[in-house]
């Protein structure tokens, strides 16, 4: 693993997207799986494919990976009909299944070397590259069977990368692991990324995602809530936050208007607003942290302070100005601060945001 | 270049010649195996349970051999009779051993994958599906073939007591390997079909136990009847009697028909039904899946009906042609009722990349397609040809046999009547199945239900008439008139319009009228369910294509908006670029640099 010496290939929005699903309607029996689902997703960039079990993300997913194929509407990878040329797109996306099995009674190597003549790959050095990519070189002569489900996910991934792949397409990648497999993945897939590969990756579990993705797609009952890259999406929530407070139809401030990504029918839910506004920091003080806490207690844009540990957790509404404010305040009042952590919860915000579920916790 | 074998491989043949080229595809045969085979193959050699079970085979049959020796030598038998009896017995059991195994070998192919869900990362390697219905047939027939060689020095035992010869010890298992092909490819023609390893396992066994017992009877000790009629009693000694019967029947004519011909026949045409069906369930919906199928229908189609004349050429002076023209046409009615059965899933048309993919095509390869419209046709023809070619030379046969030898046998004219009746009644019968099964799946929306209604549909035909005969006749008491009433199904003209003409009763005109009705019935009914069968699945296919195309439109017009706002983002960017660059008139330092 390359870990931090990694170099993050940039993400290419003015090239044409590597995988665009277009108005893709699914039934099965008198159910509608997918509604209307539209989402591109740009060279380089790590998907979050985010919804919970039943959504339509694994239906989404394998219309992408051209086992099924969709009622009505198109998926094109990297500008491929999935339905109309499903050989060539094969050629060009690796896939990973929710639940993959593996063949238990092999080794890895002769695992990929199968998978590396079934692919028809014309070098012998493409085993040892991806085993050495993905880690798990020192278990070549090992039997799969005897392998753990972390490095048997890795095993996975050296398989889908063995045709060398522009796309990864990812369902639920960090199923079942434990905390150290899923840390391990997710560097992989920041490595992965790094060298050129764009990723789709679905996950019910949004801790999973939050670190790894540089944009997201909501999707509920078979509708795309929203999708584009994180950072824009809560400038659009922030946005349509403001107009709602101003009296605006929410309408007005779709998709087109702000630019970028597209915001789905379900935003016009009724949105959280205590969770639209909170954030928390944690502060490290010295001294007296009751009477820090009561210091900031009732402050404006304070929600609520709270003693945890050797730390004060703050709720607050606002920016950074917001938190460089508080941390004046204590400073002024001869607090000394040693420690600032805004908490990473950006992903969740965004969710619940979106999903319109104010008080339901991130994870689902 | 193979990384499971190591093996590079040469790119291509030296040169276009045909010994180069098949000099290429032989080495890539041994250089680059099929990557399934070799894997399955790794695999099983980590199972330690397969050679404790050729083991324990292996003693068992040795133990019952040489138990049946000691009873034999009690009996004070003759060694020669000792090693017949040996010879009769182990190949019977081998046999069940073959029959039984290999399905169940064949039964835990493709299913496994499925189950331990492997599959879905096989099939996105863009393997064919041909590639991998070969691998994991290989796969489960190296197997198989390895019990058959385990079982190979027990089976030489009864030459050692003598009565047998080594030729027929080696027919026997050439006979075993040939059985084995068809055994495996039964398993793996379920397997392809089922999700589960248990479900393929039970459903393959639970058919192969009675297939495998009336196949014995009917080739076996039926065919050593046959076999005692046909080359005297020296010949069949036991149901085993085929490699006996390649050793030293005379090599003639019949020695031609009966013993490659008809074997032939009787194993490639199941072993390629097999393959055929295992590569269409392994081919997605949205492609031409029943291609092989029909290639395969066309085929045995014409073989069924050329063989369905053998018996003409059998006849005795006394025999009627009609009564040995009848087995032909029956055989033309079950394969066409098994042929509408087994395409009554067809999709109403060809997908919009199989449209694209027979673009280019021949006529004869678009005629093939996918789509109920070209497949109603194809059944049609060939059925149609099958009882043209069938009833032409039961025609041909009665007229030379009444020019050659009139007295004896029935006048042409009665032949020729019961003859064309026949003829014309499998014609219209299986013209209603057609139009009937067509007409089912252009109703039913996923064709789930089509095979079961169209079986009952069918059932109710043939069986029914004779039913309501038998009520009929019941409450009237008057039996041969009621029984015009089964004139509905075909078997009435065989069991009695055919006896009432050929004697001349006083039915027999009633009766061959109401066939003859019954056949045209029929004939216009099947034609009408044809067409209004073809009309809704053009309509179906229509209106499918409409709205594709409006989804089409509905894309293109998005991508010309998406593009025109482009186009003017980046006519503004660069407007403000512009505007940026060029020297403002109120700037007093632009003034001066122009100045």
């Amino acid at each position: 693993m390359t870990g931090p010496s990694r170099i993050v290939a940039p993400i290419r929005r003015d090239l044409p997207p590597a995988i665009r699903a277009r108005h893709l309607w699914q039934r099965y029996g008198s159910r509608d799986v997918l509604r209307d689902v539209s989402f591109d997703v740009y060279p380089g960039e790590i998907f979050g494919f985010i919804g919970p079990n039943g959504a339509g993300k694994t239906t989404t997913i394998r219309i992408m990976a051209t086992l099924v194929d969709p009622m009505s509407g198109r998926v094109e990878i990297d500008g491929l009909d999935v339905t109309m040329e499903p050989e060539t797109v094969r050629r060009r996306i690796g896939y990973m299944p929710d639940h993959a099995g593996v063949y238990d009674r092999i080794t890895v190597r002769e695992y990929l070397e199968f998978f590396a003549d079934a692919h028809a790959i014309p070098s012998l050095g493409v085993v040892d590259a991806v085993l050495e990519l993905t880690d798990i070189g020192h278990l070549e002569n090992q039997l799969v069977a005897t392998m753990s489900k972390g490095q048997k996910q890795r095993l996975q991934l050296a398989r889908i990368l063995l045709h060398d792949p522009k796309v990864l397409i990812l369902d639920e990648p960090a199923s079942d692991l434990d905390p150290r497999a899923r840390i391990e993945i997710r560097e992989l897939l920041l490595d992965l990324q790094s060298l050129g590969k764009t990723i789709l990756l679905s996950s019910h579990i949004l801790s999973e995602l939050s670190d790894v993705c540089t944009s997201i797609g909501i999707i509920e009952h078979g509708q795309m809530v929203v999708s584009g890259p994180i950072h824009e999406i809560a400038d659009r929530l922030a946005q349509r936050k403001a107009a709602l407070a101003l009296g605006n139809e929410p309408s007005a401030y779709n998709a087109n208007a702000l630019g970028g990504a597209a915001l789905g029918p379900s935003l016009s839910y009724a949105m959280g607003p205590s969770a639209a506004e909170r954030r928390l920091v944690k502060l490290r003080v010295i001294g007296d942290l009751t009477a820090a806490a009561y210091t900031l207690h009732g402050g404006p844009g304070i929600f609520d302070v709270n003693v945890v540990g050797r730390s004060l957790h703050v709720g607050y509404g606002g920016g950074e100005a917001k938190v460089a404010e508080i941390v004046a305040q204590l400073v002024h009042r001869g607090f000394g601060v040693i420690g600032v952590e805004e908490e990473m919860r950006e992903l969740e915000r965004v969710f619940l945001e979106a999903t319109g579920m104010p008080g339901r916790g991130g994870g689902a | 270049m193979s990384a499971q074998t190591g093996i590079e491989v040469r790119d291509g043949p030296t040169s276009g010649r045909l010994r180069d080229r098949v000099r290429h595809r032989v080495a890539g045969w041994r250089d680059e195996p099929n990557p399934l085979w070799m894997r399955e193959m790794r695999q099983a050699a980590r199972v330690q349970v397969t050679p404790i079970a050729l083991a324990v085979l292996t003693v068992l049959m040795t133990v019952l051999l040489g138990a049946i020796g000691g009873i034999m030598g009690e009996k004070r038998s003759s060694p020669a009779d000792a090693g017949q009896a040996l010879f009769q017995t182990f190949f019977s059991l081998a046999y069940f051993v073959v029959a039984l195994i290999g399905p169940a070998l064949g039964a835990n192919t493709i299913a496994s994958e499925r189950e331990g869900h492997t599959w879905e990362a096989v099939l996105l390697t863009g393997m064919r599906p041909e590639v991998v219905t070969r691998g994991k047939f290989l796969a489960a027939y190296t197997l198989i073939a390895m019990y058959i060689v385990m079982l190979a020095p027990v089976g030489a035992l009864p030459f050692l007591f003598g009565g047998v010869t080594p030729t027929e010890v080696l027919f026997a298992f050439v006979l075993l390997f040939a059985l084995a092909l068809v055994a495996v490819g039964f398993g793996l023609a379920v397997s392809a079909k089922m999700q589960s390893t248990r479900g393929a396992l039970v459903i393959a066994l639970l058919t192969a136990v009675p297939l495998s017992g009336f196949c014995f009877s009917i080739f076996g000790v039926g065919g050593a009847e046959f076999a005692r009629g046909t080359w005297g009693d020296t010949l069949s000694r036991g149901p085993i009697w085929l490699p006996r019967a390649y050793a030293v029947a005379p090599f003639n004519l019949e020695y031609l028909l009966y013993l490659v011909v008809v074997p032939l026949v009787v194993l490639a045409l199941p072993a390629w039904f097999l393959y055929e069906t295992s590569l269409a369930n392994l081919t997605s919906v949205t492609e031409d899946r029943s291609f092989g199928l029909k290639r395969w229908h066309a085929v045995s189609s014409a073989i069924c009906a050329l063989l369905g004349l053998v018996p003409l050429a059998y006849l005795a002076p006394h025999e009627s042609t009609a009564h040995a023209f009848a087995p032909a046409g029956v055989g033309v009615l079950a394969y066409a009722i098994f042929a509408a059965y087994l395409f009554a899933t067809e999709p109403i048309g060809a997908s919009r990349r199989m449209e694209r993919v027979l673009e280019g095509r021949s006529r004869l390869r678009r005629w093939f397609g996918p789509g109920v419209p070209s497949t109603l046709s194809l059944l049609r023809w060939t059925t149609r040809g099958a009882v043209f070619v069938s009833l032409s030379a039961a025609l041909l046969v009665a007229r030379v046999r009444s020019s050659v030898s009139a007295p004896a046998g029935f006048p042409f004219v009665v032949e020729a009547a019961c003859i064309g009746l026949w003829g014309f009644y499998v014609l219209g019968f299986t013209e209603f199945v057609f139009g009937l099964s067509a007409w089912l799946r252009a109703r039913a929306s996923g064709g789930a239900g089509v095979r079961p209604i169209l079986l009952a549909i069918l059932f109710a035909t043939l069986a029914g008439p004779w039913v309501i005969a038998a009520i009929t006749g019941l409450l009237t008491s008057s039996g041969s008139d009621a029984l015009i009433v089964a004139a509905l199904s075909p078997l009435h003209v065989l069991t009695h319009t055919f006896e009432a003409v050929t004697r001349g009763t006083s039915a027999a005109q009633r009766s061959f009228a109401a066939s003859s009705i019954s056949a045209v019935t029929y004939y216009v009914l099947g034609l009408a369910l044809a067409r209004v069968g073809r009309r809704r699945c053009d309509a179906i296919v229509t209106e499918h294509r409409a709205l594709l195309a409006d989804a089409d439109a509905r894309l293109a017009k998005e991508d010309e908006a998406a593009a025109n706002a482009a186009a003017a983002n980046e006519a503004a960017a660069n407007e403000n670029a512009e505007a940026a660059r060029e020297p403002s008139l109120g700037d007093p330092r632009s003034t001066d640099r122009s100045a």
